[in-house]
């Protein structure tokens, strides 16, 4: 038999075998031609929605023209943002978030008070529960911008959305309202993280204020290492500098090198005349990222007893740390109380981190 | 002549096998791409907004440059341009002989540092060290020539940031590409390693500051099967893969790793053509039975345009070398494959890639040697090498479809005639540019085979990287209403 006959004869004589093949043909060719026709059906749609928000944002502008100035008539803006359609809305809403932008609070206060009196904040709250993520998430922080209290409630509820979108604008949203009914969901949220991420949660505890001090003394027991970490920086930013110093000074001794060095780094924002002693014993520890973090805290304090530490840190086997040390050097150099030494050291000592310290310095950049 | 009609029938039957078993799982892994995709930007929309310090990482951008005279200036503009910070950029000049420092001192007035010591990873000696006067967030090097791989090494050492990214100087990056990249690694801080950008092709757009404005699909073919081929190997199978955490590769083009981890395990391989691909399965291998929540991911929106092969003969000396490394990776790396603690990796895409990529060209090859043959001796059955034939066709266009269903849901880059370019130049290449990769890669199998090693080559460089003004006005922008 020849090889074409004896090809021919493995498949295409199948009786099913032609049946199939054009049935895989049919149900390819009409896939392609929707992926296709959706690209230039979207396209389109895209084409026509531009040119309607392009007009709808004329509307809009005069729409929050009025709203944010007053008198305005409330019944009509009302029964205007009721008729808002799914086209419309996101834009109204992203057109008074861009306003409120450089807004001061009694603006916004302002403008607060005229949604609740159009109803918007109505809308923006069934918005909360619309299908699609980014029209919840949009809607949250357009609640969040307005510091809208009575949200409070759904945004927490948000806080369990599907979306971690969602979730995070839901978040950010609590934050910027800065009520402390949040703090419960938002402590959980940071004690038990994955379902928001760390830095957003931080900031919205942050926003709090001294009510979240407690969140933060907790996250430092945390037996998760990227929650200590973040609560380091909590205690820096939101407890008194002296307290912090006190509270952080044991995180030094954390097991974990990316504890230690965010300890370090935190202690370099809170800087005092007298720097750590457990601080300055760091620029000795065996993670070369905890090395360099403390080095370049201690170049905060003006402090010259961290000269011996950091002039041996300019031997350190690792590049970076030894850099880091000739910069600390440096910009110890220019503080008041430690620089007279600090200028004598460097005078006296040759070493090449030292110098490329010297010559950024010249360029501005330490 | 049994015994020829033997073989014959049975690499017949291999080939319709692979190609069955091909087809099903690069539609899966197409439609899962696809799906993630929207998936993604429906719960985003179009908004993005990132993360303010200290929450964010600082980056050392390492841009490793051979005799790139021509493109280096606009290139490391566009670096320092990109909205970022904290952030460095150390070009490593790997030995060049052309007029590339020249060009770096003129445009940046270079001020030379002490090169001190201390190196972390093993390279070719540094002969320099510079900083620029005009943007202190610049370094640059000069080392004796050591190959890509030696040059990234060399500027692991130097970088100071806790994440280190690397770019190729025929690169250009979109302005929030970091700050997309870096939210990625904050979303998940415990577990995230390193993380990838999608590398889309920069010949015949238009370059404004170092940014891409306005992207186009080239005229010449070559580079235009390229802009297909990208978006298919990026958007149709790069998100899927991510999304099982089974990434074997984050494009040399443009990728971020954690330095700590990336001199942890050693730096780039200097002994591997495929060095890019060969760090991302070395995490894999190094890290998962440590760490085994460790991911490597795929961000799609954060986006580098890179100058694509113009002709021929570099895309051929460019294809031949990946396949060669493609190769090394997989033999170097073999332990992992279809073991469960390497997770996806092992189980899904070693096999995937050995499947396809491995075997996928060789059984290409013999399939069209075949039908050339029975076609000399008038002996093909036309009706079942035309089905055949319609049915690939229709497959791989399908592929392409999606990848550009998949970029037009989630960015809308491409003007519409690009769109239809697209479609075109993918649905055409099945007649040229897939036989002739084909063919690159099993003349690659067969240099590895024996042993050889092909070397880099030069790829023409500065013709897409520079500025050109607008052909025409660009269509009436259909930007979608929630950007």
């Amino acid at each position: 038999m020849e090889p074409a006959a004896l090809l021919a004869s493995t498949f295409a004589n199948q009786p099913w075998f032609w049946g199939a093949t054009a049935a895989i043909v049919v149900v390819l060719l009409l896939a392609n031609v929707a992926l296709f026709l959706f690209v230039y059906a979207r396209r389109l749609r895209e084409l026509v929605r531009a040119r309607r928000a392009a007009r709808f944002e004329l509307e809009a502008e005069q729409m929050l023209d009025e709203l944010t100035s007053s008198p305005h008539d409330p019944a009509r803006l009302r029964a205007r943002i009721r008729r808002l359609d799914e086209l419309e809305r996101p834009i109204a809403a992203r057109m008074l978030l861009e306003r409120l932008g450089p807004a001061s609070t009694a603006e916004r206060a302002a403008v607060l008070e005229a949604l609740r009196e159009t109803g918007a904040i109505d809308v923006l709250l069934r918005s909360l529960r619309r299908r699609e993520p980014w029209r919840r998430a949009l809607a949250a922080r357009t609640l969040g911008q307005v510091s809208a209290t009575e949200a409070v409630p759904a945004l927490i509820e948000r806080l369990d959305d599907n979306s971690r979108y969602v979730r995070e604008a839901a978040v950010r949203a609590l934050g910027r309202i800065g009520d402390e009914r949040a703090l419960p969901p938002l402590t959980d949220l940071f004690l038990n993280p994955g379902r928001a991420g760390a830095g957003i949660v931080y900031e919205a505890l942050l926003a709090l204020g001294d009510a979240s001090v407690p969140v933060f003394r907790e996250g430092l027991t945390s037996a998760t290492e990227s929650v200590r970490v973040t609560s380091c920086f909590g205690i820096a930013a939101s407890v008194e500098p002296e307290a912090a110093r006190c509270e952080l000074d044991p995180m030094l001794t954390d097991p974990a090198g990316e504890v230690r060095a965010a300890t370090c780094e935190t202690l370099g924002r809170i800087p005092s005349a007298t720097a750590p002693e457990a601080l300055a014993q760091t620029t000795r520890d065996p993670v070369p990222s905890v090395r360099r973090a403390a080095v370049s805290a201690l170049a905060s304090y003006d402090d010259s007893r961290s000269l011996p530490f950091l002039l041996s840190a300019l031997d350190d086997p690792e590049r970076d740390v030894a850099l880091r040390a000739g910069e600390a050097l440096v910009r110890l150099g220019r503080l008041p109380a430690a620089g007279g030494r600090a200028r004598a050291a460097i005078e006296d000592t040759e070493a090449w981190p030292l110098e490329t310290a010297l010559v950024l310095e010249s360029l501005g950049a330490v | 002549m049994s015994v020829v009609i033997a073989i014959v029938l049975v690499i017949s039957v291999a080939i319709f096998a692979f190609f069955v078993v091909y087809s099903v799982a690069t539609l899966s892994l197409t439609a899962y791409s696809l799906f993630e995709g929207v998936q993604q930007k429906i719960e985003r929309g179009d908004r993005f907004r990132p993360l303010r310090r200290p929450l964010r990482s600082g980056i050392s951008l390492v841009v490793p440059a051979y005799n790139e005279e021509l493109v280096i200036v606009p290139a490391v503009r566009s670096l320092l341009g990109v909205d970022y910070e904290p952030l460095e950029v150390v070009v490593v000049d790997d030995g060049s002989v052309d007029g590339m420092f020249a060009v770096l001192d003129e445009a940046f007035d270079l001020r030379e540092l002490p090169l001190g010591d201390r190196f972390g990873l093993e390279t070719e000696p540094l002969q320099a060290l510079y900083v620029s006067a005009a943007d202190p967030r610049l370094h640059v090097a000069r080392k004796r020539n050591g190959g890509r791989s030696d040059a990234i090494n060399a500027g692991i050492n130097l970088a100071r940031h806790e994440l280190v990214g690397v770019v190729d100087a025929d690169s250009l990056l979109d302005r929030d590409a970091l700050a997309r990249i870096v939210e990625v690694f904050a979303a998940d801080p415990d577990r995230v390693v390193a993380v990838g950008g999608t590398v889309r092709i920069a010949n015949g757009g238009v370059i404004e500051d170092g940014v891409m404005t306005l992207p186009r699909v080239p005229v010449h073919g070559i580079q235009a099967s390229q802009v297909a081929e990208y978006l298919r190997s990026f958007l149709a199978t790069r998100i899927a893969w991510s999304a099982m955490n089974g990434l074997l590769i984050i494009s040399g083009a443009f990728g971020v790793f954690r330095r700590d981890l990336f001199r942890a395990v050693g730096g780039l391989s200097r002994d591997t053509l495929g060095e890019d691909m060969e760090l991302v399965m070395r995490l894999h291998e190094q890290l998962r039975p440590v760490r085994p929540g460790v991911r490597i991911e795929f961000a799609p929106d954060a986006t580098c345009w890179t100058e694509a092969p113009p002709g021929l003969r570099p895309l051929r000396v460019q294809r031949v070398r990946w396949h060669v490394g493609l190769l090394d990776n997989l033999r170097l790396h073999r332990r992992m494959l279809g073991r469960r603690r390497y997770g996806a990796v092992g189980l899904v895409s070693m096999p995937y890639t050995i499947l396809v990529e491995v075997f996928g060209p060789v059984l290409q090859v013999t399939g069209y040697a075949i039908v050339i043959v029975l076609a000399l001796f008038d002996e093909i059955a036309w009706e079942y090498a035309i089905a055949l034939l319609l049915i690939v066709l229709l497959v791989a266009q399908l592929q392409t479809a999606a990848a550009i269903l998949t970029e037009e849901i989630g960015f809308s880059r491409y003007r519409r005639r690009d769109l239809l370019l697209i479609g075109g130049w993918g649905l055409l290449e099945m007649f040229w540019y897939q036989p002739l990769s084909a063919l690159w890669r099993m003349w690659a199998t067969l240099l590895w085979l024996i042993g050889r090693r092909p070397g880099w080559g030069t790829i023409p460089r500065g013709a897409a990287l520079a500025p050109q003004p607008p052909a025409e006005a660009p269509e009436l922008a259909p930007a979608p209403l929630s950007r």
